[in-house]
């Protein structure tokens, strides 16, 4: 195996990480599957694009426009969409375990990738203020570019970051207070509505500075740069373990590992079929995951 | 605006009948609870074996239908087998990857599939009249399977898996029905696809058509045999009604179903009132009239003649963590008792019925009924020995009657002798009368008061003429003179000749109630006896107050052990 594989794998396993961490937060905290996260990523990305093309503002500051615009987006699907859901469905008893939150996210994410069709049709962007970026470093053999480094350093210091949060601050306390019992959370002070909408967002501004790095590390951006992503990050999230942080940063760079070595010898469809034929193995093997808790009561599953 | 000649046509019919048959094969899944995704790749492998067999092998269409459902069952159940252990989103998401395995493995099969390029020249066997007859045919038996035992009890799982395997339910098995029956269906959609559309290719069974499968479904509901339609009409007629508008069409559908999901969040079909209950009711004619007829035994049919039997434990123990929660716990109810077990918070009582049910596993120890091993079972056929429980926290099917509760219980959880012996419904009805709650029956569960719900959770249990009867805090929040009555019906359970168990902190009323009380303390049995033993045993005084406390402080009345202990 080729050291240059080995990078692309980090770097790409860096992409899975920035994406899935986001979409981890939210379900290990509300239980949510937010599949309007590849749409999400996508408003990013154009925010990220209206910042780099028509403002001109330097890369730097293009991350920081795009993750607000996203984190903005995402906190909009927890006020305006799900928290009015999951009202009406508790006043009317349908139940825990209820789908509905899973579609209202699912159409979300419709209606933001149709506006934006709407907006800038289906055309091909790319960045132009990422002369920044370009810059080759030589480590001994390997040469990497400055934006292999900055995917890499993001990924890292944002999980690392988040984790600390929610491990260790005031904050994160209360996140793990609404996550665990709303309604207890809220009558020991914690506002809820505020602390699902914050966490919404930190989730969106992740999946945000996602959608501008892989635009400009694929050096295009179009509407459907989330669907692929989306499929990938489902497998990552569920192969560490939904909503264990640790084990999605393990999974992201195994499945991208898995993924760089099946590209070298073979045709798209396969490096597919070899990853979701990976997760369906894990999942016999492990059924929560790598590092998921064992929520399954033994006694009915025993034999 | 919007274009209402669309749904003039018959292509919209043909495709909405298709959408209707996927839309079926997603219900019977999720209406039992198990959250597969599966749908689209039964589809898949339904239409490729016909179009494969059609066109290379020019087999007879109604062969080749037959043919895709059979693979497409096969397949079906082999993936209910293996993501049988999984629950909730791991389910959903292994099922997903089955979805997209197919379609690589067609994408990439192209000797047989023809790659991505697909087959074409389909013979066009599926036109509207076959099309409206298969969508009729699954209809009815998706309903049929709804008014059976297992179709109740996948209702049942779908609502809370514990209890439903307490009542005698095999999870496993019932999950893998609902997964087969969905698997058929699939693949006969599938199948009616490939043979309404000349051709099919992988690009048909994409992640948009899982997506719209189990939205329909979702915004039809799957409480109800009427969701799949409904919502199988919303996803193919929205669409078209907004055609003309090609991209604000998809944007525009994604709001409606948005509104229908705050406005009515079960489901279209929730909006009426036919479902499978409804059915039934309409079928074997109202309870009232049966009841008013009937001035049959209201009293529990006696416990079989062996009544010999002994549940006994024997050094049993688990620990969660450091915590050993139950730590060698030996005791036994023999039939006709009633035996007490009582002690602080935190003393293991609940993880005693919780190891006694087969619920939890044991670490060491054994239990047994009439000598006869029982601990290495799993729940559901702990409770064929003629194990009955009710929970700490009521765990009834909150979504049904409560009537539906207590059928349940005496169809799933009796023997095929004791079935024979008496009919379910009136083994239903007189567990219902025993305990005085027949009057409530019709009631949905989930809506009745605390202390009823109670009543229909022994109700429920004694429906399944239990030999022994696990109550886990049954007097709980409830009122001096509830608790009374309660005490009432476990006498006369009792006298049938039921061994019952009782859990709970009301020490007096437990006192006034048993023939031997076990006192379990930090995991322990510290005491065991007749109430009047217990009641001065200076050992449970301490247990109870935390401190010592002189030997001989006998109190005479049994429900003042507390302050007693505080007095001295």
């Amino acid at each position: 195996m080729s050291i240059d594989l080995i990078k692309n794998a980090i770097v790409l396993g860096s992409v899975y990480l920035l994406f899935a961490t986001g979409f981890t937060l939210v379900f290990g905290s509300f239980k949510v599957m937010n599949l309007a996260h590849g749409a999400i990523m996508t408003l990013g990305a154009f925010v990220g694009i209206y910042a780099d093309n028509v403002l001109g503002f330097p890369i730097g500051f293009t991350l920081v426009v795009a993750a607000i615009g996203a984190g903005a987006g995402n906190a909009f699907l927890d006020a305006v969409i799900l928290r009015p859901i999951a009202r009406q469905s508790a006043s009317t008893h349908a139940g825990a375990e209820d789908l509905n939150p899973i579609v209202a996210t699912l159409s979300f994410g419709t209606i933001v990738l149709g506006l934006l069709v709407q907006t800038v049709k289906a055309v091909d962007f790319t960045y132009k203020q990422t002369d920044a970026l370009a810059k080759p470093f030589a480590f001994g053999g390997l040469t990497v570019s400055s934006l292999d480094l900055a995917i890499v350093v993001c990924a890292i210091v944002m999980t690392g970051l988040l984790s600390l949060i929610i491990a260790k601050t005031r904050a994160g306390m209360a996140v793990r207070a609404v996550a665990e019992d709303r309604a207890m959370a809220s009558a020991l002070g914690v506002r809820p509505n505020v602390v699902s909408a914050a966490t919404f967002f930190v989730s969106g501004a992740m999946a945000g500075v996602c959608g501008v790095l892989v635009g400009i590390l694929y050096s295009n951006v179009n509407v459907t740069i989330g669907d692929h992503l989306l499929l990938f990050g489902f497998v990552i999230v569920t192969v560490g373990g939904l909503g264990s942080l640790t084990g999605t940063a393990i999974a992201a760079y195994l499945v991208a590992l898995v993924q760089t070595i099946a590209n070298a010898y073979f045709q798209a469809a396969a490096v597919d079929l070899i990853v979701f034929g990976t997760l369906l193995l894990t999942l016999l093997i492990r059924p929560n995951g790598i590092l998921g808790k064992n929520a399954l009561s033994a006694g009915i599953a025993r034999r | 605006m919007i274009n209402f000649a669309a749904l003039g046509g018959a292509g919209f019919l043909e495709a909405l009948l298709i959408a209707v048959l996927a839309a079926l094969s997603q219900y019977v899944v999720l209406r039992a609870g198990v959250f597969s995704l599966g749908t689209v790749g039964f589809m898949a492998i339904g239409a490729y074996t016909v179009a494969v067999l059609t066109v290379k092998y020019h087999v007879a269409p109604p062969l080749a239908v037959l043919c895709g459902i059979l693979l497409a069952t096969i397949v079906g159940v082999a993936l209910g087998a293996l993501v049988g252990k999984l629950r909730g989103a791991y389910q959903g998401i292994a099922t997903l990857s089955f979805v997209l395995v197919v379609e690589r493995i067609i994408a990439l099969w192209e000797s047989v599939t023809g790659g991505p390029f697909g087959i074409t020249s389909i013979p066009l066997f599926a036109r509207y009249g076959l099309l409206l007859a298969t969508a009729a045919g699954a209809l009815i038996i998706v309903i049929a399977l709804e008014l059976t035992p297992t179709g109740r009890k996948q209702s049942a799982v779908r609502i809370d898996e514990l209890a439903a395997a307490s009542f005698g339910t095999n999870v496993a098995w019932v999950n893998l029905v609902a997964m087969s029956v969905s698997a058929a269906i699939g693949g006969l959609a599938g199948a009616m696809m490939a043979g309404n559309q000349f051709a099919v290719d992988p690009t048909a069974f994409s992640f948009g058509l899982i997506i719209a499968t189990l939205a329909a479904v979702i915004i039809g509901g799957y409480r109800s045999f009427l969701g799949p339609l409904f919502g199988a009409f919303v996803v193919v007629a929205l669409p078209l009604l907004f055609s003309r508008h090609q991209i604000l069409a998809s944007t525009i559908v994604a709001i409606v179903t948005i509104l229908i999901l705050g406005f009515a969040p079960r489901g279209l079909a929730a909006l009426t009132r036919l479902d499978g209950e409804f059915l039934l009711r309409l079928f074997k004619g109202p309870l009232r009239e049966n009841r008013a007829g009937s001035s049959g035994p209201s009293l529990l049919m006696p416990v079989s003649n062996d009544g010999g039997r002994v549940l006994a434990a024997f050094e049993i123990a688990r620990a969660y963590g450091a915590v050993r929660a139950v730590d060698g716990v030996s005791l036994t109810i023999e039939s006709g008792q009633i035996v007490g077990l009582i002690g602080p918070n935190g003393a293991g009582k609940t993880s005693v019925i919780n190891l006694l049910a087969g619920v939890v596993r044991l670490d060491d120890g054994r239990v047994t009924v009439g000598g006869q091993r029982i601990d290495t079972l799993p729940a559901y056929l702990v409770q064929r020995q003629g194990i009955a429980r009710t929970f700490q926290a009521c765990r009834l099917f909150h979504e049904h009657s409560a009537w539906s509760n207590v059928l349940l219980a005496a169809t799933s959880g009796r023997s095929r002798s004791q079935r024979r012996e008496r009919p379910d419904r009136a083994c239903a009805q007189a567990a219902m009368a025993f305990t005085g709650c027949l009057d409530l029956a019709d009631r949905r569960a989930g809506d009745l008061p605390y202390a009823f719900q109670r009543r229909i959770e022994i109700a429920r249990a004694l429906a399944c003429e239990p030999r022994f009867l696990l109550l886990d805090e049954p007097a709980a929040g409830m009122t001096q003179s509830e608790a009374t009555d309660l005490g009432d019906v476990l006498r006369r359970t009792a006298a049938q000749g039921v061994g019952v168990l009782v859990v709970d902190h009301n020490v007096p009323w437990i006192l006034s109630l048993c023939d031997i009380v076990n006192v379990q303390h930090m995991g322990k049995i510290i005491a065991c006896g007749p109430p009047a033993a217990i009641r001065g045993d200076p050992q449970v005084i301490s247990a109870y107050i935390g401190g010592y406390v002189e030997a001989h402080e006998p109190s005479s009345e049994c429900g003042n052990a507390n302050e007693a202990g505080v007095g001295a």
